[in-house]
This record gives structure tokens, C-alpha cells and sequence, in this order.
């Protein structure tokens, strides 16, 4: 595969992330913070975020399975989980704390249980998604292409 | 000054304030934040979620520099769009509030506003929204 088809495999594969709502605009607004000053801005960024969801979500796994569970505890996990999500445009991740947290403030242990299934799950879709990414982008570079910065949404 | 719990944001804020020429300094507790801001900082951005959690932090902070002529503008950045959000910062003291998501372009613009006019406090869309009508209803009701 050429440089070029390398490059049109990256912009529809990308575009397919924001049409499938794993992705949002705030993921275009990291990318527009990568420049020549900070080149693997966007990698380092997602790496921190897939650092700290797995932390939470084990955190979140073991304060489900209390038996007096703290909602509180579990509320400021998914708090920040959903914080972090939003920050880099994981949309479908953001979405599924959102219900999560109307779960936690209603107290009901079932629902989050299956709220952190939820959760988890589009974690994991999203983790494949954006290594799938980086790892399109690697072939590019490695072939001298670079990572085109336009993403037209039109036709 | 940007001072974030979550480390995924506060790295995405400090790159957003970088790319757009600031120097940034970070810390990820209020105790931090204290212990390191100071008039070099012109601005410290703090996560807030109801303006109630941001408010000790902002205290200390107008007590730090209350003997000095000058002290660095503090302003909540905040996802929470309720109204009470809003006026517990300013309350407290606080000279800002941001809606996130921030893009580029918006925190440009809020720098340039920020900087000018040392206050900003965002509206919310609902809330823009609720003082068109309440506008548009007064102006129906002006004596002529």
C-alpha cells in the first residue's frame, strides 16, 4: 500500500469514529493542539486517559462489590471518568457515565453494576478504536508519509 | 495557573493554554495550587463542579494576596451549566466562569476578555435563552 492509500485508509477510518460516535469534536481540538512543539501530543494524551481508566474502573469494580457500597465513592470515580473522557472526545464512554452517575445518585447497586458493564465496554471499543488509530498513523510516518490534518465531512 | 484533579484534563487545558503562547504551570490539589501561585500567575484556572468546592481555594487565595496591590484572577472552569453554579463563584469571590468544553478558539477569546476586562462570567445557552425571553417580555411592558 502507497503513502497516499495509506493516508485515505486514515481519513476514513477516522471519519467512521466520529459517524459511529466513538469520537467527538473535542478529539479534533487535541489534534489542533499538535504541532511542531509537541508532536505526540495526541498519543500522550489518550495514553493518560487509558492509564487512568483502568485504574478507575478497577477502582469502580471493587466499590460495587462492597457490601455497604459508597455511592459517594462510586460517584466521584465515574465523575472523574467522565471527566477525563470528555477532555479528549471519547463521546460514547462520556455518554455511558452520565447514566451511570443518574444510577449512583439514586442509590440503585443492580443498575450501576450494569451501568459499570456499560462503561467498561465502550472503554474497551474505544481503547481499539484509537490503538487501531495511532497504529495507521505509525505506518504513514514509517513510510514518509504524514498524518493529513483535514477531515472534510461533506459529500 | 491551572489547577485540575483530573490529569487527563489538566494536561489538555495546559496544551490548550500552551498552544495558544501562555506559560502554564500546573498542580493537581488546592494545596498545591496555594503553595505555588503568585503574582507571576495572571490567571488560575480551577475545576469546579457546584462553586461550593471551588470556594476555600479561592478564600485562600484573595487571602494571600489581599496585601498586595494586584493578584492573579481566578476563574472556575466547570461543565456544571446550573444557575447556582454560577453565582456561588461569584459569591466567593471568584472573577470567571467557563463552560467546558473550551475550544481553541473559545479560550482565545476568553484570555483576550479575561485580560481586558478582569472579569467573565459565561452564560449558559438555557440561561442565554431564559434572558432573551425575559428580555423580550420587558420590552413589551416599557412605559413610553
Amino acid at each position: 500500500m502507497d503513502v497516499g492509500q495509506m493516508q485515505r485508509q486514515w481519513i476514513d477510518y477516522t471519519k467512521s469514529l466520529f459517524l459511529e460516535g466513538f469520537l467527538d469534536g473535542q478529539f479534533l481540538q487535541l489534534q489542533q493542539l499538535q504541532d511542531e512543539n509537541n508532536p505526540d501530543f495526541v498519543v500522550e494524551v489518550v495514553s493518560l486517559f487509558f492509564e487512568d481508566s483502568e485504574r478507575l474502573l478497577k477502582d469502580l469494580t471493587f466499590a460495587l462489590n462492597q457490601n455497604g457500597v459508597d455511592f459517594k465513592k462510586v460517584d466521584a470515580h465515574v465523575h472523574q471518568l467522565k471527566g477525563s473522557s470528555s477532555s479528549i472526545g471519547a463521546q460514547r464512554v462520556k455518554n455511558a457515565c452520565i447514566a451511570f452517575r443518574n444510577f449512583c445518585e439514586e442509590q440503585n447497586t443492580d443498575a450501576c453494576l450494569r451501568c459499570l458493564q456499560q462503561v467498561k465496554q465502550e472503554y474497551c471499543l474505544v481503547k481499539n478504536k484509537l490503538e487501531t488509530l495511532f497504529g495507521l498513523e505509525q505506518q504513514i510516518v514509517a513510510a514518509g508519509g504524514s498524518i493529513p490534518t483535514e477531515l472534510s465531512f461533506s459529500g | 495557573m491551572v489547577k485540575l484533579v483530573c490529569r487527563v484534563s489538566r494536561t489538555v487545558t495546559k496544551g490548550l493554554l500552551m498552544h495558544l503562547g501562555c506559560d502554564v504551570t500546573t498542580a493537581s490539589s488546592s494545596e498545591e495550587c496555594l503553595r505555588v501561585v503568585s503574582l507571576d500567575h495572571e490567571v488560575v484556572f480551577m475545576d469546579v463542579c457546584t462553586g461550593l468546592d471551588g470556594s476555600e481555594l479561592a478564600a485562600r487565595i484573595l487571602e494571600k494576596f489581599a496585601k498586595h496591590q494586584d493578584r492573579p484572577l481566578i476563574v472556575a472552569l466547570t461543565g456544571n451549566t446550573k444557575r447556582v453554579t454560577k453565582e456561588n463563584c461569584m459569591r466567593v469571590g471568584m472573577d470567571g466562569l467557563i463552560l467546558k468544553p473550551v475550544s481553541v478558539e473559545k479560550m482565545r477569546g476568553v484570555l483576550s476578555e479575561l485580560l481586558e476586562r478582569r472579569v467573565l462570567f459565561e452564560t449558559s445557552e438555557s440561561e442565554s435563552r431564559v434572558l432573551k425571553v425575559l428580555n423580550s417580555v420587558r420590552c413589551q411592558f416599557d412605559v413610553k
